[in-house]
């Protein structure tokens, strides 16, 4: 074997330039793979971790019915008493932190203008044990409990040409008694500060106010409209999803985990995976032809070789076998430069981060993600890409290794 | 002892709807230790017959024994075995592997037989290296070498997996006549010291002279057949 190595590894080089033109495709083709695989896969964590951050939280825990697409927030289904589901949800060992939020359409009155936003009332003391909300404050202050003041996002903000210290209306319908239509409730509000995540439904949408002045505005002592948790890690979430199923009465709550609630977002980004992967898999493959062509013109060119090979005793698959392994040092070396360029580069795109808007401006990508994107070389990755490189490279040789093996030999003696 | 024998053996070639003759019923045995030469003009069959004789090719009609073993009817992997282990080859153009040092083309064919431990390997391939005057030369590539030197590096490449029976195909072809006396010579000192059977073909009157047997082949059917002392 290690006579067949060290001859397969010679056999590699023998026509200089044509294996480096062919080491540099295939090193290209795993370069791009690994640096775009990493960029989405970067793309993709750091959204899952904005999602989590400001909209979903690990987990949410509605009545049955306040979500349904049809309802919208239907506030006649809110969790009363939402603290004895707390403490009881804290019992939970994974549980690290539990909020209770109402979340409500609202219509934003200011300067004659008006649009329908998603209001919020949240915590104060408890929320950002849950969400990051505080951390991406860019103008004002965050807010304090009981005070009337909102948060804005910064979009909605630019809209309206919003400041902190600036009022606006919101206007609502306030929950409902039963058998009631429920009044619209239009209350002053003064801009305490501009947040920006990054998420555009957060930033464009929503207004945070404190859960005590929403819960007395909208009829709702005592009441929220869901609770969030946060685990103390994501492997628990399957777990507590079905402690907590059983735990609750039964038909009366349901569970959502951040994976459910942000569904369209992980279908659009498996899609865009797929997507790229096949793509790239494509240029890999179209660097296959290289291969192809290159370990052909050996087999070509060795035929007499080949021919005496055989007459030494070398058996049909020996003869393919060497082949085959000229090809995988082909594609190992050529894999193992493109991914190690390609890691390299991913590493740096991990510490320093890619600047988004200087990239696309302004321009919304579909990802909740601002500022710095931050590439993910994970060593799935690396691995995977040299696999697929050496492989695809051994699949390409086949077939002239197969031609090397099926010579007749006093054919290819004859062969000049 | 007998190494090999031809019964009646004929072999044809088809070119498109043609079918041509190279061989027809030849009747042939050689011993172990002889050193034959295969004469006769162009496309009279002798490199057909060495094919033969070397398991690179089966017959049309009839049986090619070695070593008692009829090859005729062996599958190609068995009879790459036979060549492994038994069948020594010399070829007009050297066809040693450019990529490789003399030593390293030298121990090419013991790599195949997988059972030789490096240290004997080494041993045997310096030795033979030394036995055809290339001690110096044994990291040398074969475009660093002459002619001579790399059919020397041939000839030790035959060697080296002690087999009973060397095929040479027109060995001195591409050598300048005195270098071709020299090899010759090399393979007779081998031939009586080892007692390898030698079998060329040969359109070179000074391999005739040297061959202790000559066997010349006319359209594909032995002609004469001489022994000489």
């Amino acid at each position: 074997m290690a006579g067949l190595l060290r001859l397969a590894f010679r056999n590699v080089f023998r026509n200089r330039r044509r294996s480096i033109i062919t080491l540099a495709a295939i090193a290209l083709g795993l370069f791009s793979l690994v640096v775009t695989q990493g960029m989405i896969n970067g793309m993709g964590k750091q959204s899952e971790l904005n999602i989590i951050n400001y909209d979903t939280g690990h987990m949410k825990i509605y009545r049955i019915g306040f979500a349904d697409e049809d309802a919208g927030y239907d506030l006649e289904k809110s969790i009363a008493d939402p603290g004895e589901v707390i403490a009881e949800l804290l019992k939970l060992p994974e549980v690290q932190a539990a909020t209770g939020r109402i979340m409500f359409p609202a219509l934003i009155i200011c300067r004659g203008e008006s649009m329908p936003a998603i209001a919020t009332g949240i915590d104060i003391l408890n929320d950002g044990k849950v969400f990051g909300l505080a951390e991406t404050i860019i103008e004002g202050r965050f807010l304090k409990p009981g005070e009337n003041g909102v948060l804005v996002g910064e979009k909605l903000a630019n809209i309206f040409q919003l400041k902190p210290e600036d009022w606006i209306t919101l206007q609502a319908r306030t929950r409902p008694e039963p058998g009631e239509i429920s009044p619209i409730q239009a209350l002053d509000f003064e801009v305490k500060g501009i947040i920006s995540t990054g998420n555009p439904k957060i930033d464009g949408l929503n207004v945070f106010l404190p859960l005590s002045v929403t819960q007395e505005s909208m009829l709702m002592p005592n009441m929220v409209t869901d609770i969030t948790l946060r685990l103390s890690s994501l492997r628990y979430l399957a777990r507590v999803e079905d402690e907590i199923n059983s735990r609750l009465a039964p038909g009366e709550f349901e569970v959502n985990t951040w994976i459910d609630l942000a569904e369209s977002f992980l279908a659009l980004h498996r899609m865009k995976r797929i997507g790229t992967a096949v793509f790239l898999a494509i240029f890999v493959i179209i660097t296959a032809v290289g291969i192809v062509n290159t370990m052909l013109m050996a087999s070509f060119e060795r035929t007499n070789e080949i021919g005496m090979m055989a007459a030494m005793g070398m058996k049909a698959g020996e003869i393919r076998r060497l082949f085959l392994v000229e090809g995988g040092i082909l594609g190992a070396m050529g894999s193992g430069i493109g991914v190690l360029l390609g890691s390299i580069l991913t590493y740096l795109g991990e510490v320093y981060g890619i600047n988004i808007s200087a990239i696309w401006g302004d321009v919304d990508v579909g990802y909740p993600i601002r500022g710095l994107w931050y590439t993910d070389l994970t060593p799935g990755l690396v691995i995977g890409a040299l696999i697929f490189g050496i492989a695809i490279s051994v699949i390409a040789s086949y077939y002239p290794a197969q031609r090397a093996a099926k010579l007749e030999p006093t054919e290819a003696l004859r062969h000049v | 002892m007998t190494i090999a024998r031809l019964e009646d053996v004929s072999k044809e070639y088809q070119t498109g709807k043609l079918t041509v003759p190279a061989l027809k019923d030849v009747n042939l045995e050689i011993k172990q230790g002889e050193f034959l030469s295969i004469a006769g003009p162009s496309g009279s069959g002798k490199t057909t017959l060495l094919n033969l004789l070397g398991c690179l090719d089966v017959p049309t009609r009839g049986r090619v024994f070695l070593n008692g073993t009829d090859t005729a009817s062996l599958k190609p992997d068995t009879r790459a075995e036979i060549r492994r282990h038994e069948i020594g080859f010399i070829f007009q153009s050297f066809n040693l592997v450019p990529v490789l040092t003399a030593l390293e083309n030298v121990e090419f064919p013991l790599t195949l037989l997988g059972h030789v431990s490096a240290q004997d390997r080494k041993a045997r391939v310096e030795g033979l290296l030394k036995t055809v005057g290339l001690q110096d030369m044994m990291h040398r590539r074969p475009p660093e070498l002459s002619g001579g030197q790399q059919q020397r590096v041939a000839i030790a490449r035959a060697l080296v997996k002690r087999p009973k029976m060397v095929l040479a195909d027109e060995p001195t072809a591409n050598l300048d006549s005195k270098t071709g006396e020299t090899i010759l010579q090399l393979m007779k000192d081998i031939n009586e010291k080892q007692g390898t059977s030698f079998v060329f073909s040969t359109h070179d009157k000074m391999v005739m002279d040297y061959a202790q047997r000559l066997i010349i082949l006319r359209d594909g059917m032995i002609a004469e057949d001489q022994r000489r002392q």
